[in-house]
């Protein structure tokens, strides 16, 4: 039953090789929640070469969601006859007024969802109420939200929307560069993400930065194989972008995918947390469907965004800051009472370090 | 959330299918997969079949999900005061819940 799995130990023995030939302390940065989830659970950092750091950029959707998006759920929830369906990740991320499982407890009907056209059954079930997909996620997840605004307008659906915070990653990782306040060697690219967009799709970044991008799988040697490409361009002085996840990923990702992407959403401007404004990162429903676009339907305007005083998650998602570097860490900030979004989500980086590293820490103190 | 996870297309009616995911049979749609057919190897996300991939792959891919699994349990087992648990889980999951009853957390 086994598949092919490459040897881990002669990966790793190559990127120590690469590593200590470039001589110096070298960072690569992942910008992706699964990424992050993975690289802690298999003990990932500490399997690296000791000048060869591994960051966490904004790639969980849950975390760089604005709170000025989710005050807008709550909102939207806390009204009559409205039923608000989202991602389970969604609940307990804290906006201005509590979160979703608050807004839950005093009566909204806020239903988890496993797929997006679970909302749609849920509309033709429950015809008297006025169903809302909140949707958030990246070019991964976004084809099932436009795929359900284009299933509610072939059905005539009269009481479905979506509440798209959509997101997309080149346009963060852009900014990210353009703000020039993280210093990385190069880029661990998402593989889910570029099943859809393709590998193709990071060449104009690859090339405007000088910057090495290797597309990832998430499995423990994919994710060392593909920190051996990089390590081993920039031990070559090459900054080339490779598709280390064929297998999945192809040059031009899923064009049905694409193509419904296109249809329904265009791109906008968008509020990151901690990246702030970044332009065309957002995908918005197009007006042709705007019927289904909850924004117009309810006539929702964005409230003044807000972060939770002293919170660092911004700092932390955009990699300048380590989790351990905010005061609230670990102390106000906890996954059982989380102040950000960092901490709510399981992909967060604080989280991750919550679970994974501070163990690591109280059994050196021990 | 971006996590894909293998499975095997058993039934498949327009768009309208159902996968074995590892033993469980899961509702998905393969609007964005015009070319699968019964009998492949996809990749499934948030109950969309985002991509056709090869057999061992998919195998070895569980192995490597089960495995983390295993060593996810023991250290549950061994820190039962850090009082974390799987709070992400408890509402089902997120989009890629599919593997809800297998353990791992909504991503």
């Amino acid at each position: 039953m086994e598949g092919r799995r490459p040897d881990t130990q002669r990966l790793l023995d190559r990127l120590f090789v690469a590593a200590k030939a470039i001589g110096r302390d070298i960072a690569f940065m992942e910008v992706c929640g699964t990424h992050t989830m993975s690289a802690f659970r298999c003990g990932l950092h500490g399997l690296l070469p000791p000048n060869v750091r591994l960051l966490s950029g904004p790639g969980c959707p849950v975390c760089v969601t604005a709170q000025a998006d989710i005050d807008l759920m709550i909102e939207l929830a806390d009204r009559p006859r409205v039923t608000l369906c989202t991602y389970g990740d969604m609940l307990r991320v804290p906006g201005a007024r509590g979160s979703l499982e608050l807004a839950r407890s005093r009566g909204a009907d806020v239903r988890v969802v496993y797929s997006a056209l679970d909302a749609l059954r849920l509309a033709e079930a429950e015809p008297d109420r006025e169903v809302v997909f909140a949707a958030v996620g990246f070019e991964t997840t976004a084809p099932a939200t436009a795929a359900l605004v284009v299933e509610a307008h072939r059905r005539g659906l009269p009481n479905l929307t979506v509440l798209a915070s959509h997101k997309r990653i080149l346009p963060a990782m852009n900014a990210l560069m353009q703000a020039g306040e993280v210093e990385v060697d190069g880029f661990l690219c998402p593989g889910h993400v570029s099943i859809v967009i393709g590998a193709e799709a990071y060449r104009t970044f690859t090339a405007r930065y000088h910057m090495p991008c290797v597309v990832a799988g998430f499995e423990d040697w994919q994710m060392i194989l593909a920190l051996t490409h990089l390590a081993e361009q920039v031990c070559d002085g090459r900054t080339e972008l490779e598709n280390a996840y064929p297998e999945a990923v192809r040059p031009q990702g899923n064009p049905t995918a694409v193509q419904l992407l296109a249809e329904v959403f265009e791109s906008a401007d968008a509020r990151w947390r901690g990246l702030g404004e970044i332009a065309g990162s957002a995908l918005v429903v197009r007006r042709i469907y705007a019927t289904f676009d909850a924004r117009a339907r309810f006539g929702l305007v964005a409230p003044v965004d807000r972060e939770p005083a002293g919170c660092r998650c911004g700092a932390v998602i955009s990699g300048s800051c380590s989790p351990e570097e905010c005061r609230l860490f670990g102390t106000a900030c906890t996954p059982v009472r989380p102040i950000g979004p960092c901490m709510v989500s399981s992909e967060g980086t604080c989280q991750a370090w919550f679970k994974y590293r501070r163990r690591v820490v109280t059994e050196d103190v021990r | 959330m971006c996590l894909a996870v293998p499975a095997r297309l058993v039934t498949l009616d327009g768009t309208e299918g159902v996968v074995d995911l590892h033993g469980n049979r899961v509702p998905v749609c393969a609007l964005l997969t015009p070319e699968v057919g019964v009998g492949d190897w996809v990749l499934v996300h948030a109950g969309f079949v985002m991509q056709r991939i090869d057999e061992q792959q998919a195998r070895a891919t569980w192995s490597v999900l089960d495995e983390v699994e295993r060593i996810d349990g023991v250290q549950r087992e061994s820190q039962p005061t850090t009082g974390i648990g799987r709070i992400g889980n408890r509402d089902g999951g997120g989009p890629a819940g599919e593997g809800g009853n297998h353990g791992r957390p909504p991503t």
